[in-house]
């Protein structure tokens, strides 16, 4: 069975958030009150906050915490991966505490599936020829998930790779946009994100990684129900 | 996947196919593989469908099970995905190797499904907050021949189409616990209903254009590709980017039309072939895997 850990003691299996059985409270969002629909939360972002990795970036964007180590470029591990353009490694973790309800040690699907497509998003950004027979391991942990956590990723992700002084082609940020109900809402925050979709309309995000300066989209990923013009929309 | 050496040569040909809308097959740039399918084939599954796209081979089996519903959903049913991809496959599927890809697989699955206007989960419900039916959708990928999401997309919806949920009716609760019937006619049964599952197209990016339907030939001369869940509606239920190139805003609009016109048209040739093959009744000969 994928993902039972063997080697931690991980509790009683038959566990259960107790916030399920709270009175859900409606949540008016119908209007953003502390902003517009198409401002972004405040942002903090710090480099250099791991001493022992080679580059390292601590983002903050409203309640969403998200750390990013940078080790490399070393050697390979296994001579099967020998490879003349340098390989990329990329885990994200989100920790126990992270989420309302309590993600286990290991990593599940989710967290697999975020890293791969963070890899894939570095795979055009990180001049990977500069740097032969060599492995660049990026690590990704999500302290505290608020909404857009893949979006502040990519960002961190660019910017801790930008400290471990890689030589990249462009600078490399995130962006997430929330659609509900025909509005279009950017940088959306958990509650946007996760908002109740029983109702026949469409609800939906969309988190892209881009390239500012050559414009191109090197991560594209959306969940929920959108249609095509929406996306449209959404992306410009 | 596999180890595919193409020489520059043989990479330029396919460029400049692409280009000139006319692929190394003799297909356009829209056009896919001919498809052979065939529904409940296998014995144990309440529902299965073994789907071959070219050379693509995509055996899945759905089994339903009685299960407690989870907590912050307990009108729900549910449904999981697991996908195995078969050593017989490639050899680089061998061990974990086939891991990585078998769950960005079913997780892509389990966001295109995800929707409540995809699938009524409700319906699986039999008791709110102490049973339910659970779907386990198994896919065993067999071989590949490119083209490995749409197929096993479209051999899931196959297979959830034909999937029979025995019925099941409560009778008294006795101190406590439900006692639950099940139906005397084994043949008995309800069906999910599949109007609006999705499908998934993925386009890969040759060049300058985006080509549906990808051979393993091309997957290795295309940069990236982009893989949308289209319903029968056109609504897109999940999108993602796979490989590691990069596209212009404007590329991923125009692959996004072109997905959901191909989306739009494959579930609905497919709901119609799916539509004769019941009709065909119980004892259609059963060709099984002599396709």
């Amino acid at each position: 069975m994928p993902g039972v850990d063997l080697y931690r003691n991980t509790g009683p299996e038959g566990s259960v958030d107790y916030k399920i059985y709270q009175e859900k409270e409606d949540k008016n969002l119908e209007k953003r009150t502390d902003r517009k629909d198409h401002e972004l939360r405040k942002m903090f972002l710090k480099t250099g906050v791991i001493s022992h990795a080679k580059g390292s970036a601590f983002i903050e964007v409203g309640d969403t915490k998200v750390e990013v180590g940078v080790y490399g470029p070393r050697e390979i591990p296994k001579r099967s991966d020998f490879s003349m353009k340098g390989i990329l490694s990329c885990e994200m973790k989100f920790a126990p505490f992270a989420c309302s309800t309590r993600r286990g040690h290991q990593r599940d699907s989710e967290e697999i599936e975020l890293g791969l497509l963070l890899k894939e998003c570095l795979e055009s950004t990180v001049r990977m020829n500069l740097y032969p027979k060599s492995c660049i391991d990026i690590f990704v942990t999500v302290l505290e998930d608020g909404g857009g956590v893949l979006a502040a990723a990519i960002t961190a992700t660019g910017m801790a790779l930008a400290d471990a002084q890689i030589d990249m082609y462009d600078n490399l940020v995130g962006s997430c946009i929330s659609v509900n109900q025909g509005r279009f809402l950017a940088d959306p925050s958990l509650d946007e994100e996760v908002s109740c979709s029983d109702a026949g309309h469409e609800q939906g995000n969309i988190t892209i990684g881009y390239l500012n300066t050559s414009e191109q989209v090197v991560c594209l990923f959306s969940q929920g129900v959108l249609s095509s013009t929406s996306m449209d929309t959404a992306l410009n | 996947m596999t180890e595919l050496l193409l020489s520059e040569s043989e990479k330029t040909f396919i460029l400049h196919g692409v280009q000139q809308n006319f692929r190394g097959d003799g297909r356009t740039r829209s056009e896919i593989r001919p498809i052979v399918m065939e529904t409940d084939i296998v014995s144990h599954t309440n529902g299965s469908c073994h789907l071959r796209l070219a050379n693509t081979d995509i055996l899945v089996g759905v089994k339903t099970e009685l299960e407690t519903p989870l907590p912050a959903h307990p009108d729900r049913g549910r449904i999981e995905f697991f996908v195995d991809c078969s050593a017989n496959a490639s050899p680089a599927f061998e061990g974990r190797g086939g891991d990585n890809l078998a769950a960005d697989i079913s997780r892509v699955l389990a966001r295109s499904y995800a929707s409540p206007e995809i699938l009524n989960l409700k319906e699986l419900c039999i008791l709110p907050g102490k049973t339910c039916w659970i779907l386990y959708v198994d896919i065993l990928v067999l071989e590949v021949g490119g083209n490995l999401y749409d197929a096993v997309s479209m051999a899931v919806k196959a297979a959830l189409f034909s999937t029979k949920v025995p019925v099941v009716t409560v009778s008294t609760v006795d101190g406590g616990e439900p006692e639950l019937d099940l139906s005397d006619d084994p043949h008995k049964a309800t069906r999910i209903s599949v109007q609006n599952a999705p499908v998934l197209v993925s386009l890969s990016r040759i060049g300058n254009y985006c080509v549906v339907d990808s051979t393993p030939e091309e997957e290795n001369c295309s940069s990236a590709s982009l893989l949308f869940s289209v319903t029968p509606k056109g609504m897109l239920t999940a999108v993602k980017k796979i490989g590691g190139g990069s596209f212009q805003q404007t590329s991923i609009q125009a692959a996004a039309k072109q997905a959901v016109s191909i989306g739009v048209e494959v579930n609905d040739k497919l709901l119609q072939k799916l539509q004769q093959e019941e009709e065909m009744g119980r004892k259609r000969e059963k060709i099984g895997f002599l396709l």
